[in-house]
């Protein structure tokens, strides 16, 4: 009985893989995998196949798609362990973070280095050119975003508002308040992929595009079959 | 020469490989034989990779065959190596054995 290969390995090689040559290479690995018959050793050969002849527009969709969750799901996280953070600090020193002006710069740097981080990485990963003036760009991109964004839109931003409403509240002094604002931030943390989009954006512009392979040689004198390699190695 | 016109380690085998097996070469056979020479298993993506560089500087050669069905109707890809690719490894094959001339670190026994 003909045997059938992890189907989701064969998507991955239809979608990730180029698709110049893919035809000759999934015939020879479903040949191959008729005679093996490991599931393991497909999953090793297409993803061997993946890395070898990319699919660049779709790794980057792919990559796209991941990032917008990743941004979302960790801007979540960040957002709640933040929170047990600073309740945790409340109850062990006393309301530190409002009581040590270095308390809150700490703050205030771990909150924009964390939504500088996601920017500027989606961006290096895009453009794919781990150069310094990339980099530069990056972090360019990420700190307009960052400080540009909140003018249009200031209550949706999660840094720099945070600490308004947080300083209102302390001076108020109404904790429960304070709470309240805190879930609505959870609430608001996805905000955080504007920054990545626009970061996205100006990758794909910037996006240096691989050099396209030569042309397929003519047929010429040199491209005629090989005669046997015995012939002229006696005068190795 | 040009440093694009060298023959790599794996560029080397996988035209050996393809000279042993002859006309009717593609991935499969290609892969298996270096298998079996090496005794570890080599991916076939890996053996494409070379093949498409070796095409590329004019050391082999390809055409594609018939869909087959018990290949899923996919055609097969043979390769073929070309008289430039020939001369490339006639010419490597007498560096090697210039190089290993009188080593006596590699006489007798495994290393």
């Amino acid at each position: 009985m003909k045997a059938i290969p992890p189907t989701t390995a064969t998507w991955m090689l239809k979608h990730l893989a180029s698709a110049e040559g893919n035809e000759e290479l999934e015939g020879d690995l479903l040949e191959e995998f008729q005679r093996r018959r490991s599931a393991s050793w497909y999953w090793r050969q297409v993803l061997l196949a993946i890395l070898a002849f990319p699919n660049a527009s779709r790794i980057a969709w792919l990559t796209f798609w991941a990032a917008i969750f990743a941004a979302v799901w960790v801007s979540g996280l960040h957002t709640i362990s933040s929170l047990m953070a600073h309740f945790r600090f409340q109850a062990a020193f006393g309301n530190w973070l409002d009581r040590e002006s270095y308390g809150k710069t700490i703050w205030v740097a771990e909150g924009i280095a964390f939504y500088l981080a996601g920017p500027v990485t989606v961006y290096l990963a895009l453009a794919r050119n781990l150069s310094l003036r990339s980099l530069a760009v990056g972090v360019g991109v990420g700190v307009l975003t960052i400080f540009l964004f909140p003018l249009v839109q200031p209550h949706l931003y999660t840094p720099l508002s945070y600490f308004f409403a947080y300083a209102l509240a302390k001076h108020w002094n109404v904790t429960l308040w304070l709470r309240w604002y805190d879930i609505l931030q959870g609430s608001q943390a996805p905000v955080g992929i504007i920054p990545l989009l626009v970061a996205m954006c100006a990758a794909s512009l910037c996006r240096t595009r691989s050099p396209k392979l030569d042309p397929k040689e003519s047929p010429s004198d040199e491209s005629k079959p090989a005669a046997s390699l015995q012939e002229n190695s006696t005068g190795a | 020469m040009g440093k694009g016109e060298n023959l790599g380690e794996f560029e080397l085998t996988v035209i050996l490989a393809l000279l042993r097996l002859g006309e009717e070469a593609y991935g499969v056979p290609i892969a298996r034989e270096i298998e079996a020479s090496a005794n570890r298993e080599v991916g076939i993506a890996s053996v494409y990779a070379a093949l498409e560089r070796l095409e590329r500087k004019g050391f082999v050669a390809s055409r594609r065959g018939e869909p087959t069905p018990e290949r899923g109707g996919r055609a097969k890809r043979f390769f073929r190596v070309t008289a430039l690719g020939l001369r490339r490894v006639r010419k490597t094959q007498r560096t090697l054995i210039r190089l290993w001339q009188g080593l006596r670190q590699l006489e007798g026994g495994e290393a």
